[in-house]
């Protein structure tokens, strides 16, 4: 299968005074349509940066990043931001949703900024979701009136609502209890295999290795081992 | 748009008590301008009303050598022909009323005491159609055919400890700068909302001083009621024209227009708002910064939303509009709140008015204003201060609006 993401010997390298840190030292790594990856590795291996700049969120210091082919290297600032628009969504570890929006206007977001369907459109599109992730009928509510399993739900619905590429995930289970956990993950499973969705997580969660079918092992900003199974 | 309208405007309300702060010192800043400005117009119009009804009329017409020595008020300086002039003055366009005044300074006493006045000799049946009769404390007017008849302001009755009904003594230089005294009856105790009338002001008719001083049918000025223009511009113009017209009629003459009297006033006025202008500059820059400060603690506080937007595809540009979008608010609620505030003061001033005399005295504030001061309408202000507001707004929203739109992402979705 093509591969949909890849990574060409990535390097980042942040500078602090006089200080040089390499986050990534030359990563390669390619990503097939409809994968389901989880990106291990210790703290201040370089997951987030690796997931930053998979995200178009941080550009590499060396090294190409192409998406179906197409190298973003090249993209400036709007552009970058069109691109995350159209084909990239995240879930965060603290859910970030809006707090000023309902459930149903944090999932129409990025339909609403993408403009590109009709107002009623978005709405139908924004309830299939909601109901796909098992919040149907909390459309209404607000994030505050929400647990933290199911602010991660909305947040899931959110990334999914605009049949994104790619879905980014930065420990999406770190902040819920065991429980909550594996159902985020079954969820995110569940559409991976029903949509064909693309999932790179990253996790220290050993519950959620078990469901990945892909684990990339990063270690001092290089890819350490790259398990399929 | 709309769903960043959404945004911002629920932002704006989530932290109520800062931005009702905000808007609150917006409003007062803005309705102070509104009611102040309405303020400066009714002073204005009631120092300009007051000038024509109680001291000048519309044009005041006397011998040029008598205006350059008016502080002495020379009796030999009187018009000698007043009849053709009064002819002349009636014959014109919005001429409504024509009366004779003889002005004189003198002493009134009481038979022990005696005080300084200043008199005035007027035409009963024909002053009252040019200038407003005072109010009066007790007694009226001079009677049309009455003689020997005086009235006088009531400070200055309770002065002398005179009362209606007294005998006082009149004493003043007539015309060939003689000292004559004569006894009037008090007939009326005059309460003036100007205030130096009422403490040493003295009325008498034109028929007794023409034989108590010597006038032999000398007048030493005539006034003239025109009709009221709603335009201040036409009204002063009405009087100009007036006055340039009898001058050339009339070589030796001065006519004083109401327009030199009002252009004087007018310019006092000007320089009076050109410093609460200044106030008003200040109050806004204090709720500029006030918005400022609003805004950017709203972008400090929502770091992690800017991260969030920005990683979903929002574009610096669009994050610096929301959040001048949220100043944008906060200037339209405020600006809708001042002219609301403003509106509420004008009614207040328009409708009630300020007691100028109880709150002020008898102080002279330099300006012909006396009684109650009411306000105006000013529509036109209203508007300016409304899009001021909601420029400041914008203006103070720019810098956080910037700050927030240059955030990087990456360390926006960092922050805790």
């Amino acid at each position: 299968m093509a591969a949909i993401l890849e990574l060409k010997q990535v390097t980042k390298i942040y500078r602090k005074g006089d200080n040089e840190v390499r986050a990534l030292a030359g990563v390669d790594l390619a990503i097939e349509r409809g994968e389901f990856t989880a990106i291990m590795g210790p703290s201040g291996s370089g997951k987030t940066t690796f997931l930053n700049i998979v995200g178009c969120l941080d550009s590499p210091s060396a090294g190409t990043v192409s998406y179906d082919g197409r190298s973003l290297g090249a993209m400036k600032e709007d552009e970058l931001s069109e691109y995350r628009k159209r084909h990239i969504s995240f879930i965060f570890q603290s859910y970030n949703l809006i707090p000023v929006l309902t459930v149903r206007e944090n999932v129409e977001l990025p339909l609403v900024i993408e403009r590109r369907m009709a107002k009623d459109e978005i709405r139908a599109r924004a309830d299939e979701v909601i109901a796909a992730v098992g919040l149907k009928g909390l459309g209404e509510r607000y994030p505050r009136e929400l647990s933290g399993g199911q602010e991660q739900r909305v947040a899931i619905a959110r990334a999914l609502v605009k049949d994104p590429y790619i879905v980014l995930a930065d420990e999406p289970t770190a902040n819920l209890d065991s429980h909550t956990a594996e159902e985020i993950v079954d969820i995110m499973r569940e559409i991976n295999r029903a949509k064909g969705a693309t999932f790179i997580f990253s996790t220290h969660d050993p519950l959620v290795k078990t469901h990945a079918r892909r684990v990339v092992t990063i270690r001092d900003g290089l890819v350490h081992a790259d398990e399929r199974k | 748009m709309g769903t960043l309208f959404k945004i911002a405007w629920r932002n704006v309300w989530r932290h109520g008590k800062r931005t009702a702060l905000t808007i609150v010192t917006m409003a007062f800043g803005l309705g102070l301008f509104i009611g102040m400005d309405s303020m400066l117009k009714g002073m204005d119009r009631s120092g300009l009303d007051n000038i024509v009804a109680l001291t000048d009329s519309s044009l005041r017409v006397s011998t040029a050598a008598y205006e350059e020595e008016r502080r002495s008020y020379p009796l030999a300086h009187g018009l000698r022909d007043a009849e053709r002039l009064e002819a002349f003055l009636l014959s014109r366009p919005r001429v409504q009323a024509v009366a004779r005044r003889t002005r004189f300074v003198g002493s009134l006493s009481n038979g022990v005491d005696a005080l300084p006045v200043l008199a005035v000799a007027a035409e009963p049946g024909r002053d009252e159609r040019v200038l407003s009769i005072p109010d009066f404390v007790e007694g009226s007017w001079l009677s049309a055919g009455g003689e020997r008849e005086l009235v006088l302001g009531f400070r200055l009755a309770a002065d002398l400890g005179v009362g209606l009904g007294d005998w006082v003594t009149l004493a003043a230089r007539t015309k060939y700068d003689a000292q004559n005294a004569d006894d009037f009856k008090v007939v009326g105790l005059i309460n003036s909302s100007e205030p130096s009338l009422n403490s040493s002001g003295v009325f008498i008719s034109m028929r007794d001083a023409d034989g108590f001083l010597d006038l032999e049918g000398l007048t030493t000025e005539l006034i003239v009621a025109m009709e009221r223009r709603v335009n201040l511009k036409d009204a002063m113009a009405d009087s100009d024209a007036l006055a340039a017209e009898l001058e050339a009629a009339f070589p030796g003459l001065d006519a004083r227009s109401f327009g030199d009297v009002g252009r004087e006033f007018l310019e006092l006025a000007k320089a009076k708002s050109k410093s609460i202008g200044l106030i008003i500059g200040i109050m806004m820059l204090i709720a500029g910064v006030g918005i400022a400060n609003t805004v950017l603690m709203s972008v400090y506080s929502r770091i992690r939303e800017i991260g969030v937007l920005r990683a979903f595809g929002f574009k610096p540009r669009e994050i610096s509009r929301l959040f001048l979008l949220e100043g944008g608010i906060l200037g339209v609620v405020g600006s809708a709140a001042g002219v609301a505030f403003g509106v509420a003061l004008d009614a207040y001033f328009i409708y009630v008015g300020f007691p100028m005399e109880s709150m002020m005295g008898e102080i002279d504030m330099g300006l012909p204003i006396w009684g109650n001061l009411y306000g105006e309408w000013n529509p036109q202000q209203m508007a300016v201060a409304a899009v001021v507001g909601v420029a400041v707004a914008l203006l103070a929203s720019r810098a956080p609006a910037k700050r927030a739109a240059r955030m990087e992402v990456t360390n926006a979705l960092r922050f805790v």
